[in-house]
């Protein structure tokens, strides 16, 4: 156990010495902080006064929702690769010691609760305006956090359960998957259900269902949301509830692997395997593309395409492979939180949550097919003029926005009652935005491409990103006062930002029209 | 051993210089990769790049084929090496295999051919795709293929549109021995053909006798140079170049 003891620490002692050696990482983290620090300060202003708190248990039900989202995702894994907790190097190295295997567990899953609360640090950046709308402090923040992190837990080892048992049963794979699908479906009923049978008062039939009696017992949700709940509102017997209940599936779990698989080290090799290579390629500045197991070929062959316009027609082939329905797994995702967020906001108008979409489509827009080819040689060897490439390679991204667009805003605007060209207006505006950023990626890939900190890189696009937006945003604050007591107001502000991102990012595309020339193939 | 070794380049062939890379510096930061390289390839030359991890030889080659700045001049048949007229005629087998996760290996071939605008190309692919044993792997996915495939791959896409320049990094790791084996063949009929071929390898043994010139590079910059003619009395081997010029660095350090 010493052995793993001074591994621990001495990857601990290391990293903190890596940080120190390496400016450009201190400087991210610093960064990072102090953007926690404004995030917090800034938002600990308290609400103006008169101005109403939304109900609290609204809070609670979003935090029920993530808790869900979170562990199926995660449990899912149990079906495919399974989790670990180990780095290639461990797999490695010590797998082959004569240490116990117990050990090596118990090692593994001290060490993932370190990394999956780190994950959830991006909860700390929600804190305005949650406490904005809810009034909630940065304890009770902290302690979603911590629910955060132990549901990934609380995932994580279900999965590797799952994994583990179905991989010494494989015949049970189907009823087992099947299984899981059908508590989903139960699940969604207990929650659809009650909306679906009074229409006019969605969110609050949602809430009040989430703050059943009843939810508290369900599992892993249930009980996250009574230690959540139980110490927010200081029912303590809730939250020893809550929390005996996570304490129980662990030491079942763990007596279950340690007792029936021992040999536990198979198990989690393949998912080893997927999340070094996932790391490594992250590392690298790739952008992991999350791929169906199974890939449906369909028709064979390109059809199309001559010269720069076959990295077009290649796209289109590789999104009807990876897509489920139109859009890909993240950008549905994408637009089913948004969605949902919609039924939360109703009564703020279209505008907060065109605002929110945007936010969510900053992150989202570097995962477009471009940006992965810019990691492969032929993009670069291919002999066509670099602006023709650039702009054959990005027209997929373009009618993806545009079809994004159309999925997010049309549900939207139904939900909230707007009018038929604020809707229009919001996808051509959520287009000019998604263009901007886009852009925006080139920029900093031709100015930053070799930079090794992908950290720092993303610190970077975000600071040009609010200067590239700030005019846009600043005309349209003006049009939208200006035409206040109009009709129109909401329409010709968002057109406005369309206007001036579609001018600055035409500007940066032609500025940077010799990228594939001069940028660096950046897969080293 | 530099002046031992760097003779004045003989004139082998009645060859025009298909590429040539001149006074080529590369950094990444603070770190030299390539210090001043200076080196060329004729029409149907064989030269290869010798060296052990570390010694830029990587970096040079991606210098070459446009996928990184540097500061000199490279050019490929007499055109500067990122213009389309370069390009056209270029082809680059990377060390790590270039698949795109979800193209089968037939439309990686006709990805190229349109990329490279090439008509009449299907003969060649099937040709190509049974010389390296894909194909009956032709509506195999990227992702589905092991890393020796992928390799196959890769070298199949850079020679569909027979490029008068190819450049293969470290091309025989993770092949099977036929493909090996296929590969040499390979790379005597392009000389044949009058193709120039830079080849970069740490692998002494896969270059063999079918090399016209070898640079051994070391620490970023070329140590020596050695054309494949016959050896002079007490001339040390290709082989025993190396290791003196790789092993003596470490002799000094230590």
């Amino acid at each position: 156990m010493s052995a793993l003891i001074y591994l621990t620490g001495t990857r601990i002692k290391n990293s903190l010495k890596e940080t120190l050696h390496r400016p450009s990482k201190l400087i991210l983290y610093l960064f990072l902080l102090a953007m926690v620090v404004l995030v917090v300060v800034s938002g600990s202003v308290d609400p103006v006064e008169g101005a109403q708190l939304r109900d609290i248990r609204e809070f609670h039900a979003m935090v029920l929702g993530l808790v869900y989202l979170m562990f199926f995702l995660g449990a899912y894994q149990g079906f495919r690769s399974g989790a670990s907790f180990y780095s290639m190097a461990d797999v490695n190295l010590l797998f082959q010691t004569p240490l116990s295997p117990k050990g090596i567990l118990i090692y593994g899953l001290v060490r993932q609760m370190g990394v999956t609360l780190l994950t959830g640090c991006f909860l700390v950046f929600q804190y305005g305006w949650l406490h904005t709308l809810y009034g909630i402090s940065l304890g009770d923040l902290l302690l979603v956090l911590l629910c955060y992190a132990l549901t990934l837990f609380c995932s994580q080892i279900t999965a590797m359960a799952l994994y583990s048992y179905l991989g010494t049963h494989p015949q049970r794979r189907t009823p087992f998957k099947a299984g899981f699908v059908l508590l989903l479906i139960l699940l969604a009923l207990y929650f659809i259900l009650p909306m679906a049978m009074d229409p006019g008062n969605v969110l609050q039939a949602l809430v009040d269902r989430c703050q059943a009696r009843a939810t508290y017992f369900l599992p892993v949700g249930g009980w996250l949301l009574a230690l959540e709940q139980g110490i927010f509102t200081g029912q303590w017997t809730m939250a020893l509830g809550g929390a005996g209940g996570i304490l129980l599936l662990w030491g079942l779990i763990f007596l279950w692997i340690s007792r029936t698989s021992t040999d536990y080290y198979e198990d989690v090799l393949q998912a080893t395997e997927i999340s070094f290579s996932a790391i490594n390629a992250s590392k690298e500045g790739k952008v992991a593309e999350a791929l169906p197991q199974k890939v449906r070929l369909g028709k064979v062959g390109l059809g199309h395409g001559r010269g720069a316009s076959v990295f077009f027609f290649k796209h289109q082939v590789e999104n009807r492979r990876s897509r489920l329905l139109l859009l890909d797994t993240t950008s549905l995702i994408f637009a089913a939180v948004s969605i949902l967020v919609s039924l939360f906001m109703r009564e703020a108008g279209i505008l907060p949550i065109f605002c929110f979409v945007i936010y969510l489509q900053l992150f989202s827009v570097s995962s477009g097919r471009w940006a992965r080819e810019l990691l492969l040689p032929y993009v670069y060897l291919s002999p066509q003029p670099p602006f023709v490439k650039l702009v054959m390679t990005c027209l997929e991204s373009m009618e993806k926005f545009l079809i994004q667009g159309i999925c997010i805003f049309v549900p939207i605007g139904l939900i909230l009652g707007a009018s038929p060209w604020e809707t229009a207006a919001c996808v051509a505006a959520h287009f000019g935005f998604s263009l901007l950023f886009m852009a925006a990626n080139i920029l900093m890939d031709r100015l930053f491409g070799t930079l090794q900190s992908k950290g720092l890189i993303l610190v970077l696009y975000l600071l040009a990103i609010l200067l590239l937006s700030l005019p846009g945003i600043i005309l349209a604050v003006w049009v939208y006062f200006l035409l206040a007591a109009t009709a129109w107001a909401t329409v010709l502000a968002l057109l406005a930002t369309l206007g001036w991102n579609l001018l600055v990012g035409a500007l940066i595309t032609l500025l940077c029209r010799n990228i594939l020339n001069l940028a660096e193939l950046n897969n080293r | 051993m530099d002046a031992q070794c760097c003779a004045e380049r003989p004139r082998l062939f009645e060859e025009e210089i298909m590429f040539q890379v001149s006074h080529v510096s590369k950094r990444y930061g603070k770190v030299l990769a390539n210090q001043d390289l200076s080196f060329q390839v004729g029409d149907g030359e064989i030269a290869v790049l010798l060296g052990p991890n570390g010694a830029g030889k990587s970096t040079i080659i991606k210098c070459i084929t446009g996928l990184l700045r540097f500061q000199g001049e490279i050019t490929i048949c007499g055109f500067p090496n990122k213009s389309v007229q370069a390009k056209r005629v270029l082809g680059y087998v990377p060390e790590m295999p270039a698949v795109y996760d979800l193209l089968t290996v037939g439309e990686h071939l006709e990805f190229i051919a349109r990329a490279y605008e090439l008509d009449q190309w299907q003969e060649e692919m099937q040709a190509l795709l049974a010389r390296f044993e894909l194909l009956d792997k032709k509506d195999k996915l990227g992702k589905e293929l092991s890393k020796g495939m992928q390799q196959k791959l890769s070298i199949c896409c850079a020679l569909l549109h027979r490029p008068k320049v190819l450049i293969f990094d470290e091309p025989m790791v993770g092949l099977d021995p036929h493909a090996i084996k296929e590969l040499k063949l390979l790379f005597r009929e392009l000389k044949e053909q009058g193709v120039s071929l830079l080849i970069s390898t740490h692998m002494l043994d896969s270059v063999e006798d079918y090399w016209d010139v070898a640079h051994i590079m070391m620490d970023g910059s070329i140590a020596a140079t050695r054309y494949n003619r016959p050896m002079e009395e007490g001339e040390p081997s290709l082989e025993e170049l190396f290791f003196a010029i790789t092993e003596h660095r470490g002799d000094t350090e230590q």
